[in-house]
């Protein structure tokens, strides 16, 4: 079920009024997990077995690492292998089994790679990933094992943030399933221009600027100019998609009487690459540099060739959490590098330009850096990535040029409501009043100019 | 609304009043919006029904004896003047690019039966599970070729490809909301006159320049065809399963209402399933189209309609498409049409006795 859809915007309306008419802490949670695993298993049932799989296996390691102290690590690994094994099998297994034979080809033996027809269950890499804060946190004495089954099982699967994310820790969202919950107007304050806002970013303006990506990666071979067009659409689209998900997530789960954690800060108002990943995708982020980079000696390290070996490492599997494909490793790694040059340069951690100037220029060679990544990650393959570089003419004339324009035009227009979104974070007009003025206007917009051919939301896919 | 925002979501005490008060008012800024369309929708968004008496000419001007149903794939794939020549009588396509049932259904009830002499055999080519899907490309500007094919009021269209699928909250914005239902003209008018505008201004050139450079550039020849397949495929995938029951979809379909009119004109009706370019690419069919497919074709035999399946034919080789599931112009075409014109054969010795 997708939240864009009119399907879960009736099942939404019914969960809420069920959950708020029953007031009662446990009949409240046994109607979210069933909620959530409709949800889930809407179009594709037998992906509950998976989550149902990983919330028991996660659920008895941390009740065995709290009997048997002794033991902790056995049961760490029994989650760390349970889950990434869903994950490797899931996700995974044909890349591996594709490299393998690619690599083997290269070195003239011939191997029939074993791929096998895997449907990658959505939201996979999200609650695994979750899931394993639970039982690290617990194995790190951060967070205290639970017994009651149907409150951990909410954790690992509740609706509004189930597929893509904001990817929750235990220690923070396990004592809001916990606690008594009742109906207060400020949830409903909280939330409406948070869904409002989703629906905007993701009707009007990600699926309308998909369009024009998608058919720019398509080109067999794209003019320079052309690639750049692409690569403004793409980070106006993923930027838009994602953040839209988040936001209908956050007003979703207000509803509810949860908080979720914000997932992203203006990202692309970053001057450097660590700012750019403290905005961008901060539960997954945070979550990389908490539970990977810290716990490979992250935190102890310089400037030198272990920073740059763990980076890479933390920033590779970042990339290759996103996509089963070479190309998203390498955007991974291209960040990872940015990150290195930035911090070798002085330029590093919370580093500030002095002056509008220094800022202005620090954030256009950002932009450009995350413009450049950006086509990376969505080429379809290195193949076509090296193939259109490698014989793009400039595209500064004719129909190239026309076109391109074209496109960067109408990724500007559809662009317009992200604009006027931060403008009314940032020039703070008017107050309620005028909020909700733009609000109704949004909502028109969402009615006139939603694309007639939604689509999913890109981090399904991851 | 004070957390409503990116930033924190701390809670705060506030009422009822002051809580309904932003949505309400948003509300209210909406119908002052809708009630503005709908006073302008009167002047500017009908659309003339432009296709039909199109349709109607070209069935006058040719006197087919067959009409070829479908979109871009017929187009494509088969050749009138071939398929005249080797069969001796003749044929018309009324296609549109991306049509499905709910034209389909529109061209027979519409343009077929008000014709004097309607054609003895019209052929519907379809693909995979299409023929009971009577929402599939209804919406956007497949709505507008409806539109153009339709007689003013269309009650079973309406039910049928729209109201039926909707549930109540689609359904009230669709009859009451008319931002919502003229979408696809307001989004058309605003995409010429200001998405394009911008482009325009930039370049300092004319609306024609504009649209040829775009479809120049974007030319399905200078597009990857794997990409377009892999594309096509993620666009097309179900996101429901009961798409592939064929016992519980046919009935909501157009199909035994397609059937019905062209009994009551006295056309033969028969079906062509046509192979796609991803029959040859993606293996085996999926097990809930091959059971899809044998109950279409039981229900057809009941009938005593035929349908013919291209779908495994091995005389039809990937080096006779061009792009996604259209068959090039150079070979598949005259192939794919030499085989329709033979598979054909009983068909056109029954019309023409």
């Amino acid at each position: 079920m997708i939240f864009t859809s009119f399907t879960y915007l009736h099942f939404f309306l019914l969960i809420f009024t069920a959950y708020w008419l029953v007031r009662r802490l446990l009949p409240q949670n046994i109607l979210l997990l069933a909620g959530s695993y409709l949800f889930y298993g809407w179009v594709t049932p037998w992906f509950c077995l998976l989550i149902g799989f990983s919330t028991v296996v996660d659920y008895f390691c941390g009740l065995g690492m709290r009997r048997n102290p002794a033991r902790k690590k056995i049961f760490l690994i029994t989650s760390l292998f349970s889950n990434l094994g869903l994950l490797g099998v899931f996700k995974y297994f044909n890349f591996f089994a594709d490299s393998v034979s690619n690599a083997l080809a290269a070195i003239g033996l011939n191997a029939d790679p074993v791929t096998l027809q895997i449907i990658l269950p959505v939201g996979i890499s999200f609650y695994t990933f979750q899931t394993l804060s639970y039982t690290i946190d617990i194995y790190r004495d951060e967070c205290e094992p639970r017994t009651n089954f149907i409150d951990f099982a909410v954790f690992v699967s509740f609706f509004p943030q189930l597929v893509a994310g904001p990817i929750e820790r235990a220690k923070r969202f396990l004592p809001q399933v916990e606690a008594p919950r009742y109906w207060k107007w400020s949830n409903l304050d909280e939330a409406w221009p948070l869904i409002v806002r989703g629906y905007l970013k993701k009707l009007v303006v990600a699926d309308n600027v998909a369009v024009l990506s998608d058919k720019i990666f398509m080109l067999e071979s794209p003019s320079l100019l052309m690639i750049l067009a692409g690569s403004l659409a793409f980070a106006v689209q993923i930027y838009a998609d994602f953040s839209a998900y988040t936001d209908i997530a956050r007003g979703s789960a207000r509803l509810l009487g949860f908080q979720l954690i914000e997932n992203f800060k203006s990202p692309y108002l970053a001057i450097s690459p660590s700012d750019f990943w403290r905005r961008w995708h901060i539960s997954f982020s945070s979550w990389i540099r908490d539970y990977l980079y810290i716990s490979l000696g992250g935190s102890r390290v310089g400037t030198g060739a272990r920073f740059l070996l763990l980076l890479m490492v933390s920033m590779g599997l970042s990339g290759l959490w996103h996509g089963a494909s070479w190309h998203f490793v390498i955007w991974g790694l291209y960040h990872g590098i940015l990150v290195f040059a930035y911090h070798r340069l002085g330029l590093g951690g919370r580093w500030r330009p002095e002056g509008p100037i220094k800022t202005a220029v620090a954030w256009t060679v950002m932009f450009g850096f995350t413009l450049f990544g950006w086509v990376l990650f969505r080429v379809p393959d290195m193949g076509w990535f090296f193939s259109a570089f490698g014989s793009a003419s400039a595209g500064f004339q004719g129909d190239l040029l026309v076109s391109a324009v074209s496109v960067i035009a109408a990724t500007l227009v559809y662009s317009i409501p992200l604009f006027g979104l931060m403008a009314l974070d940032r020039i703070n007009v008017g107050g309620r009043l005028v909020h909700s003025l733009v609000y109704g206007v949004a909502i028109a917009a969402i009615l006139t100019l939603a694309e007639s051919q939604g689509q999913d939301f890109i981090y399904f896919q991851f | 609304m004070a957390g409503s925002q990116n930033g924190s979501t701390a809670s705060y005490a506030v009422g009822p009043f002051r809580a309904l008060a932003g949505p309400m008012l948003a509300l209210a800024v909406v119908c002052v919006i809708n009630v503005g369309f709908s006073l302008l929708a009167r002047q500017q968004f009908d659309r003339n029904p432009e296709l039909k008496p199109y349709f109607q000419h070209m069935l006058d001007d040719s006197r087919a004896q067959i009409v070829f149903l479908g979109n871009s794939i017929v187009e494509r794939g088969v050749d009138d003047r071939q398929f005249s020549h080797e069969t001796g009588l003749t044929a018309t396509q009324l296609t549109s690019g991306g049509a499905a049932t709910a034209f389909w259904y529109l061209t027979i009830k519409n343009v077929l039966l008000s014709q004097k002499e309607p054609p003895r055999l019209v052929v519907v080519f379809f693909r995979d599970n299409m023929l009971t899907m009577p929402e599939f490309r209804t919406e956007g500007r497949y709505k507008e070729r409806l539109v153009e094919l339709s007689t003013g009021t269309e009650p079973l269209l309406d039910q049928l490809a729209y109201f039926q699928q909707m549930g109540f909250l689609k359904e009230s914005l669709t009859r009451y909301v008319s931002l919502y239902h003229l979408r696809g003209a307001i989004k058309s008018d605003f995409e010429y006159g200001v998405r394009d505008r911008l482009a325009r201004m930039a370049l300092s050139v004319d609306q024609t320049t504009l649209r040829n450079a775009i479809a120049n550039v974007f030319d399905e020849g200078n597009m990857i065809p794997e990409l377009v397949t892999q594309a096509q495929i993620m666009m097309e995938m179900p996101t429901d399963m009961r798409y592939y029951d064929f016992e519980s979809q046919i009935d909501r379909s157009f199909l035994p209402v397609m059937i019905d009119l062209a009994a009551s004109a006295g056309i033969r009706l028969t079906f062509v399933r046509t192979k796609k370019r991803r029959d040859l690419t993606s293996g085996q069919q999926p097990e809930p189209l091959l059971r899809y497919m044998a109950d279409l074709r039981s229900y057809f035999d009941d009938k005593g309609i035929t349908l013919y399946d291209y779908t495994d034919d091995p005389r039809i080789k990937l080096e006779h498409f061009a792009l996604g599931d259209h068959l090039n112009e150079e070979t598949g075409r005259p192939l794919f049409t030499s085989l329709l014109a033979k598979t054909l054969e009983p068909e056109i010795r029954a019309i023409s006795k």
